[in-house]
């Protein structure tokens, strides 16, 4: 109840945001351009995610074999096994797609903030990596 | 590692879906285990020989890797 509660505020939130944005944007102020793009597009995330939420939740709770089923496939292990053995994949295709973007963004000669920005981020993923890979050693 | 799933299944005339359902998996993994192309965790596997009440062995057949090197 609290979720939902959550939800229909979450989503309402999101709603005021593009109507903010949006009326930012027709106002034509050019300096708070920024901020109504970000206010249309944070705004139209928010709202279609809490949406979604709302209705798969109100789906499910009219329909219990539906939910026990979507918890069954959730919770199967060859489907935890599948969805983790892709993301490593993904992870690993990643690191070096990311490190030839990131070659070619220098010698574009991009501006040495956001490069450095994006390096940053990138050796943070890494970390994080090496983070999890120490404390999963620890659990098993 | 091979199984015996699909043959014991049958045996005893339970549908995939029905099995699937007893242990709280999808039926995509009973199908997988039963052509050998999933072994399941060590858990699921419990779940299956206490479901048909016989010995793991009896299900599952561990089959030692082949060691080239001589």
């Amino acid at each position: 109840m609290m979720k939902t509660k959550l939800s229909y505020l979450l989503a309402a939130l999101g709603f005021v945001m593009v109507v903010v944005g949006l009326w930012l944007l027709k106002a034509g102020q050019s300096d708070g351009s920024i901020a109504a793009y970000l206010c249309v597009g944070c705004g139209c995330g928010l709202f279609g995610h809490e949406v979604g939420e709302i209705l798969s939740r109100h789906s499910m709770k009219h329909s219990p074999e539906a939910a026990r089923q979507f918890e069954i496939e959730e919770n199967d292990e060859r489907n935890v096994a599948l969805r983790n053995r892709a993301q490593a994949k993904a992870y690993n295709i990643m690191i070096p797609v990311y490190g030839v973007l990131f070659l070619s963004f220098g010698w574009m000669g991009i501006d040495m903030k956001v490069l450095l920005l994006l390096v940053a981020a990138y050796l943070f993923i890494c970390g994080c990596s090496i983070y999890y890979r120490m404390k999963y050693e620890k659990e098993m | 590692m091979k199984n015996r799933l699909e043959e014991i299944r049958k045996q005893r005339g339970i549908k995939q879906e029905e099995l699937a359902a007893a242990l709280a998996v999808s039926r995509q993994t009973i199908g997988s285990l039963e052509n050998g192309r999933y072994n399941p965790s060590i858990v699921l596997a419990f779940k299956i020989a206490k479901y048909f009440d016989m010995s793991i062995e009896n299900i599952f057949i561990y089959e030692e890797e082949k060691n080239d090197e001589n």
